[in-house]
């Protein structure tokens, strides 16, 4: 254990006030991409104290939402593990899936299993910038790739969320006649 | 103006708030005016929104985990030390700061524990000589008789120069020759005990006055100056015009044999 502390008061308190305030939102999106809960607040931590290791760092005024997101991730991938099972639709196939039309409000749990299907990275970029209200260039810095990577990843993932909502729809809408007859 | 394609391939940007002003004011100009692509605008949105709440729906507990990374982090039992309120300044300034103060502690500390910079360069040579010519006992330059030396030395000093024929009790006059350090000459005597020790008398002209020592002796009204080099005593008085070094393993020896030539 350190002897003296290497953080001033003010650093702490910046702490507080600028890293830890996004802890909802980094769990929130650590769930989305890891295995498990636990898997899911053990990345969460080491982001935290990761960011802690290296608050001296960081610059007053920069992004420091974009920054946690950016170690976040990091952990995750190094953490690696299999991705979670996810279904890739081929293009042909998807000739044969109705599209999403809100006729019907799906439940929570549909769309969630939709968004499951996504690939990781799709489902990163979705979480930065559906969710967590990111601009293109944030979610940018916090992935580590370029801003037209993630409008590219976007596009794709939002077409893949769309036609799997499709499905979820159909089958929905077919179980419901079936229950009529 | 945007038509239907170009509308479609913009609506993402658009409800992402990543259009400029003049195709945002274009888009929504044509969703003004087209119902189809306003259906396609509705249906994107939806499906945003329906992400979004539901993913924002699930709500997780993270009290537990709030607390363990306070503890890691900002909550770290520390010692905390008063906080000085020194001026910010470059590491660089910091680190020639650094320097100096070494520098200043070999340049002022060191010398006084070790005897050897604060005394002039001379003493220094003046013994290093000793130990080589006392070593050197076998080369043919050194002239060895009583009457040899006393010519030597009144050739070198161009007049009649008393030579102490010993030091002590136990050091006799063994040898002398001309030695040169520092560009300057010295009648170099050798004095010798039977059982191998020496001191050495430097004989040579005051020219530049007397080079400062580690510290001054006064004895008899006289001034000597003392330095202590590798484990050296060598003392040095100025003699009318002759400047005189004395060269023994103690103090006690070095004083006497310089005290021997002065006081003749």
């Amino acid at each position: 254990m350190a002897l003296f502390s290497r953080l001033s008061r003010q650093q702490r308190e910046d702490f507080k006030s600028q890293a830890l305030v996004n802890l909802d939102a980094l769990t929130r999106t650590a769930v989305r991409l890891c295995d498990s809960r636990e898997a899911a607040e053990d990345a969460v931590q080491e982001t935290y104290l990761q960011a802690w290791k290296y608050w001296k760092t960081f610059q007053p005024g920069t992004n420091c939402r974009s920054w946690l997101f950016r170690i976040l991730f990091n952990v995750i991938k190094k953490r690696g593990g299999a991705d979670r099972q996810q279904v890739t639709i081929e293009d042909a196939a998807l000739d044969n899936i109705v599209r999403f039309i809100p006729d019907r409000q799906l439940e929570t749990y549909e769309v969630l299993e939709a968004f499951e299907h996504l690939a990781k990275e799709h489902r990163a970029v979705l979480m930065l910038v559906a969710v967590e209200e990111m601009t293109y260039k944030e979610a940018a810095s916090a992935l580590g790739v370029p801003v037209g990577t993630v409008m590219s990843r976007l596009n794709r993932a939002r077409g893949q969320l769309r036609r799997w909502l499709g499905r979820a729809e159909r089958k929905s809408l077919a179980d419901a006649a079936g229950k009529r007859q | 103006m945007f038509d239907c394609q170009k509308t479609r391939e913009f609506i993402d940007l658009y409800l992402d708030n990543e259009l400029e002003s003049v195709p945002t004011k274009h888009l929504a100009e044509h969703l003004e005016r087209c119902a189809k692509c306003r259906r396609e605008f509705d249906l994107v949105r939806s499906q945003n929104e329906l992400l979004a709440s539901s993913i924002k729906e699930v709500l997780y507990d993270t009290t537990k985990l709030r607390t363990e990374i306070e503890k890691a982090t900002v909550g770290k039992a520390a010692i905390r030390l008063p906080e000085l309120s020194l001026p910010r300044m470059p590491v660089w300034v910091l680190a020639l700061g650094c320097i100096l103060i070494v520098a200043l502690s070999v340049l002022f500390y060191l010398p006084g524990r070790m005897g050897v910079a604060m005394a002039h360069p001379l003493y220094g040579r003046a013994a290093a000589d000793h130990r080589v010519c006392a070593a050197d006992s076998a080369a043919s330059d050194w002239i060895r008789s009583q009457a040899g030396i006393a010519e030597l030395a009144t050739s070198f000093l161009n007049e009649k120069q008393y030579v102490p024929a010993s030091v002590g009790r136990e050091y006799r006059l063994a040898r002398a020759r001309i030695c040169k350090f520092d560009g300057v000459s010295f009648l170099h005597l050798i004095y010798e005990t039977a059982d191998g020790r020496h001191a050495s008398l430097f004989i040579g002209r005051a020219d530049n006055g007397v080079p400062s020592g580690e510290l001054t002796e006064t004895v008899n009204g006289r001034d000597l100056q003392v330095a202590h080099v590798s484990a050296l005593a060598v003392f040095c008085a100025q003699d009318g015009n002759r400047l005189v070094f004395a060269a023994a393993p103690d103090d006690n020896l070095a004083r006497s044999a310089l005290l021997h030539f002065l006081d003749r």
